[in-house]
């Protein structure tokens, strides 16, 4: 009985999307990618590469992709591309000086015909520490208000509080499940 | 065509390709020994054949760059690449394949190869193009028109070269595409230019193989080679601290890698006058005895204590030599466009002037540094002559004693990356004295590999790949596995660079490595930030404490992190014993070429991430 209960519901529920985390260098991609999906603070060394988990959350499992950002590693970021469902972009809101490279970064991402479709989901992470930019300072200086033809929203976060990052999620979940 | 096998390549990969090679090679023999040449083809011949084989693969995407490639190096390749494509297109109709492959390459080439293809393809091949545009016929065994795709293609390629200036447009496109392609072009930011980037990486470079930057600022004893530098507090660090670093916040430290991040000249020129000589003597002016740092959570104490809250700081910072120099100008990548335009030195900062570095006194803080190793004491004094060196401009150098006023570049009005190029840093005693600069661990293992720009890239593509995790916590982990137990290091010549003996070990140990979870709580680590207090215990990663964590499921074998089994006394106790043992299996293995790290047969979960290596070997 139980057994069938649950292949009902998860015919129902259980839907699958790919996300990827992208962001400068130490914006906290690798943090909030570990603290998604063990729920604990890890400590991170630089990520050459990518890292990957699955994060359910209200019936729908994340395939979560976290890429480097390192100068050098961002031009592989478009290799993720293709099938992604949603962006996760993440900023460093005390690194002010290098919000407007954050910003260069950010519109290339939007332009990508192949992230046409993507909505976008905008964290300005370490809100805990002293001098962090504000949602809205963070939101203009990305110039996310002249996104006007897709989904978008942006959330503070604190990845090692762990504040912010499920209420993100539950944008993501909600936009993900209208767009079906 | 000779294969070179790359460190990333696995053997067996390796094997099948050489054997691949040498078939094709005696194919290439037998059809000319059969069309009466006792010599093989050249190498362009081979190539423009492999492409249009009666294989029903290909033409890949490589050999058509490689063919497009060799037609823009000689008229003599080119017409060799269009003499077998006529070969081909004049087969008869059951080689219909060798027509539609090289009808393929031909419609590549008219785009992406040289101009003479275009000519060539219009006044010798248009007629055979046209034939086979209407009366190409084949039908298979199976009744299937095979026809059909070569009677479309050519009529294709007949369309595109009766219209000049569609094809002109198509050409300018593709060249446009190959200039500008991301992946090409790695390394190639915004605002520096890849030429600028590449003489501020080997500067870096230059700054690394300098003694007192040989270990890693913070951990020194660590073992590992610093490949990473924090540009506010002028120290080079390896990987692991440079993790630290990242967590204490940019208005502490904002750390860059030395060889994956795009660097501005005064950033450079600031690493240059500061470095881990001149950095600690500020940092740690005021400390006796460097704490042992056995854990990350031992190392993270101790990176927030002496930078964060300054604990031991001494003297002026930045150093006057330095002046504001990088640290100041956060901007990072970005010189151009904006309210940054003016360069980094601009904006209300004072002028730096680079005339002024360090001198043999100058240095602040000149208190002797105790806790530190004694092979750092020992390069500690020399510093000046190699800085004064470094900063030879073509001005003439000023006395030692003159202070920031006097001449030399002047930052705020030259071109900083023009005054960068003017450092002499072949006049260095370390790489002018013949001993390679040490990416030593790095460069040992890969015998055809140059110490190029990303050799940490490189180990964590040769190591990590094992797993697909290519960074992120693994290295961070399986040092605190073996260091947290208190085992001994092996001396210096068995060590490994840490990315790679870190895997290998966490791959021999429990398959893959797991995500360690900081002991301290988020709280007090902030609370430590906030208003300075420590608390009293940090606490240790106990493995009773690995029962509190949640569920850790495997979405994707190898891709995610296991968790740690639980450690009884029986095991540690043989760890104990067996570990240096094992360093010693792993220096040798680390000794063979890379490519018998990597698992053969494995499917590499990240391709794209193999690309740079090929770009700068």
């Amino acid at each position: 009985m139980g057994l069938w209960l649950s292949r009902l519901l998860s015919l129902f529920g259980d839907t699958e999307a790919r996300i990827l985390v992208l962001g400068l260098d130490n914006a906290g991609k690798t943090t909030i990618l570990y603290r998604l999906h063990v729920g604990e603070v890890v400590q991170t060394i630089p990520t050459i590469g990518f890292n990957v988990e699955t994060v359910t959350y209200k019936n729908i499992k994340f395939q979560v992709w976290d890429l480097g950002g390192q100068t050098s590693i961002r031009p592989y970021w478009r290799c993720y591309y293709p099938n992604t469902q949603a962006i996760i972009y993440v900023v460093d809101s005390c690194d002010a000086d290098r919000l407007p490279t954050s910003r260069e970064e950010f519109q290339a991402i939007l332009a990508e015909e192949e992230l046409k479709s993507a909505a976008i989901l905008i964290y300005a992470n370490k809100q805990d520490l002293p001098g962090a930019l504000s949602q809205a300072e963070v939101a203009e200086g990305l110039g996310l208000s002249s996104i006007k033809t897709r989904a978008w929203s942006i959330f503070k976060t604190s990845a090692i509080k762990g504040e912010g990052l499920f209420e993100g999620l539950d944008w993501l979940s909600m936009t993900l499940k209208s767009k079906k | 065509m000779v294969t070179s096998p790359g460190p990333g390549a696995s053997l067996s990969g390796t094997v099948t390709e050489a054997a691949k090679d040498a078939g094709a090679w005696l194919r290439d023999y037998v059809t000319a020994i059969k069309n009466g040449r006792w010599h093989p083809f050249n190498a362009t011949e081979r190539a423009a054949r492999a492409a249009t084989r009666n294989e029903p693969w290909g033409p890949t995407g490589t050999q058509m760059t490689g063919l497009a490639r060799l037609s823009h190096n000689s008229a003599t390749d080119e017409a060799i690449i269009l003499a077998v494509l006529e070969l081909r297109l004049r087969y008869p109709a059951e080689r219909w394949r060798n027509v539609y492959k090289a009808l393929t390459v031909l419609e590549y080439l008219l785009r992406h190869g040289s101009q003479g293809c275009v000519v060539s393809g219009r006044e010798y091949l248009m007629p055979m193009l046209k034939v086979l545009s209407t009366g190409f016929m084949y039908v298979d065994a199976a009744g299937k028109d095979q026809g059909a795709n070569i009677r479309h293609r050519s009529a294709v390629i007949v369309a595109l070269l009766e219209d000049p200036e569609r094809l002109a447009q198509e050409r300018q496109a593709a060249e446009k595409k190959a200039r500008e392609g991301g992946v090409a072009r790695a390394g190639e930011t915004k605002g520096v230019s890849m030429e600028a980037n590449v003489a501020n990486l080997e500067a870096l470079r230059a700054l690394l193989a300098r003694p007192e930057n040989a270990r890693c600022g913070d951990c020194g004893a660590g073992g590992a080679r610093p490949s990473w530098a924090s540009i506010n507090t002028g120290v080079f660090l390896c990987m692991r601290c440079a993790g630290v670093h990242r967590g204490l916040g940019v208005h502490v430290s904002q750390v860059r890698s030395c060889t994956l991040d795009t660097w501005l000249a005064p950033q450079v020129v600031f690493m240059a006058a500061t470095g881990n000589a001149v950095a600690n003597a500020y940092w740690e002016a005021r400390l006796a005895d460097r704490p042992p740092c056995h854990s990350l959570t031992d190392l993270e104490a101790f990176v927030r204590r002496k930078y964060a809250r300054k604990e031991w700081a001494e003297g002026e910072w930045p150093p006057a030599a330095a002046g504001a120099g990088g640290s100041a100008d956060g901007g990072g990548e970005r010189v151009d466009g904006g309210e940054r335009a003016a360069g980094p030195a601009s904006g209300g900062r004072a002028p730096t002037k680079i005339g002024a570095l360090p001198g043999p006194s100058p240095r602040p803080g000149t208190a002797p540094r105790q806790g530190v190793p004694p092979q750092d004491l020992a390069p500690a004094a020399p510093p000046p002559a190699a800085v004064v060196d470094l900063m030879d401009f073509s001005v003439e150098p000023e006395p030692l004693g003159a202070a920031t006023t006097s001449g030399g570049a002047d930052l705020s009005s030259a071109d900083p990356l023009a005054a960068l190029r003017q450092l002499d840093f072949s006049a260095l005693p370390t790489t002018s004295s013949g001993t390679t600069p040490p990416p030593s661990a790095f460069a040992a293992p890969f015998p055809g590999h140059t110490p190029a720009p990303a050799p940490d890239l490189f180990d964590q593509l040769a190591s990590g790949g094992k797993s697909g995790r290519l960074g992120g916590v693994a290295g961070a982990t399986s040092w605190d596995f073996s260091s947290a137990q208190g085992l001994t290091r092996p001396p210096p010549e068995q060590r490994q660079p840490e990315g790679q003996l870190s895997s290998m070990r966490a791959g021999a140990l429990n398959g893959s490595p797991a995500p360690q979870v900081n002991g301290a709580s988020p709280a007090a680590r902030r609370q430590q930030d906030a208003d300075g207090s420590v608390p009293a215990q940090q606490p240790t990663p106990a493995p009773g404490g690995q029962a509190r964590r949640p569920r850790l499921e495997l979405p994707q074998a190898g891709c995610s992190p296991a968790p740690k089994p639980a450690r009884d006394a029986r095991i540690e106790a043989m760890l104990q014993s067996g570990l240096d043992d094992f360093l010693l299996a792993s220096a040798r293995v680390a000794a063979q070429p890379c490519a018998a790290l990597t698992p053969g047969g494995r499917a590499d979960p990240s391709p794209a991430m193999r690309a740079p290596r090929t770009q700068w070997q």
